[in-house]
């Protein structure tokens, strides 16, 4: 009994070292940057890297006002909201028929969207380009928020169906039998029960659009431009740029930590829900 | 490699072991497996189907790997880092030869789908033991 006890402190101790370890590791970039961001270059440059300097706010302000940082900052908000807004709603609406269908008959589709994640990404950027070119989208929000949709949607049906199977049946026929017709049943039975899947699948978009670099990179242009293509723009041949684009790394990250700090505890809930019984 | 989605793929890996593991981890104990066996012998055997989907999911990620490259070194120095997308995005749009580019994506399609296939036997066996 005794050796037990002390074999599962000892394990516990090793684990928590090694997550330690785990966290600290991806830390690092993040405090590097951090770090360059309120460094003058002369500073960001020295090894090994210095601990105390002379802080500057400079290039943070410099980001934030001379780059036109705010404008990214907004054309990201809008294709990621438009992205979140189409993809969340046709996801759940799709996964939810599959889910009710009989697995037979859902498993091709699930598995040819499972086809679809498969596909490099860049082989879907040189069409949608061309598409873009033709229709004389190049450069508006609709075309990069349709992209970001179509590859988006794969992760999102399959998200919300592994939440919609765990809904059982019977409260589709209670709801039916109580008189739901079937857009009833699910707006006003089964949705509210997955909410936590919607928030998951939101956060998981928001994501996806606003880290995007290869469509945005490729179907955007000036008036467009999201930030994570503005941001690898900014570092340039001048060595004063590299704190600039740390600035830009931090400021990248702030609106993302805030809605994480929102959704955090729906998020937590959401994702052991959904994946334990799933 | 760091990618936002390792951590969602930790998350389900984890909480599909500790479903499965509980129960066949006492019986193993009954019958006087080390941790080390159940680990190997238990454990390991009932994650195969999670294993090859996380490894085939991972593989799709690595043919659509861009932005890092892209950003730190373009390919550069010379073509030291050229991976597969990278060289498509320069035919299609540096070179502008969308023709080639594309023939490109559809050879990588085909390699991706071929090494997703020699997993899928396994992810099969898997499907239909958990459905």
């Amino acid at each position: 009994m005794k050796t037990s006890r002390m074999t599962r402190v000892r394990n516990q101790t090793l684990l928590f070292g090694a997550l330690t370890i785990f966290t600290f590791m991806n830390l690092v970039p993040l405090i590097w940057a951090a770090l360059t961001s309120v460094k003058n270059p002369a500073d960001a440059f020295t090894v090994p890297p210095t601990v105390f300097f002379q802080p500057t706010i400079e290039y943070h302000r410099k980001v934030w006002f001379d780059r036109g940082f705010v404008h990214y900052l907004i054309n990201s908000l809008i294709v990621s909201a438009g992205t979140v807004l189409i993809s969340v709603p046709i996801g759940s609406l799709a996964a939810y028929g599959l889910s009710r269908m009989p697995r037979r008959r859902a498993s091709p589709i699930l598995f040819g969207l499972f086809t679809i994640r498969m596909f490099p990404h860049m082989l879907l950027a040189i069409p949608f380009f061309v598409m873009g070119s033709f229709l004389n989208m190049i450069d508006t929000y609709p075309l990069l928020i349709l992209a970001l949709v179509a590859i988006n949607q794969p992760f999102t049906i399959w998200l919300m169906y592994s939440f919609f199977l765990d809904i059982p049946r019977d409260l589709d026929e209670a709801a039916a039998i109580d008189g739901c017709n079937l857009w009833q049943t699910f707006r006003m039975v089964i949705l509210p029960l997955v909410r936590p899947g919607l928030t998951v699948a939101a956060l998981f978009s928001l994501l996806l659009s606003y880290n995007e670099f290869l469509f945005a990179l490729v179907l955007t242009g000036i008036k467009t431009k999201t930030l994570p293509v503005a941001i690898a723009s900014f570092g340039g041949e001048d060595v004063s740029d590299w704190s600039i684009s740390a600035a830009g790394a931090i400021g990248i990250m702030l609106p993302i930590v805030v809605i994480m700090l929102f959704v955090q505890r729906h998020l937590v809930r959401g994702l052991t829900i959904g994946a334990v019984k799933g | 490699m760091g990618d936002e989605r390792v951590s969602l793929r930790g998350v389900l890996e984890h909480l599909n072991r500790s479903r499965q593991s509980t129960r066949s981890d006492k019986s193993g104990r009954t019958y006087g497996a080390d941790s080390w066996r159940i680990i190997r012998h238990i454990i390991l055997p009932s994650l195969v189907p999670v294993i090859a989907f996380t490894v085939s999911v991972r593989l799709m990620d690595v043919f659509r790997f861009f932005d890092a490259i892209y950003v730190l070194t373009g390919g550069g120095p010379g073509t030291a880092t050229e991976t597969i997308t990278i060289y498509t995005y320069q035919l299609g749009f540096q070179l502008l030869q969308v023709g080639k580019a594309s023939a490109l994506g559809i050879i990588t399609l085909i390699i991706v789908a071929a090494i997703i296939a020699t997993f899928s036997g396994i992810l099969q066996r898997g499907y239909g033991r958990s459905g």
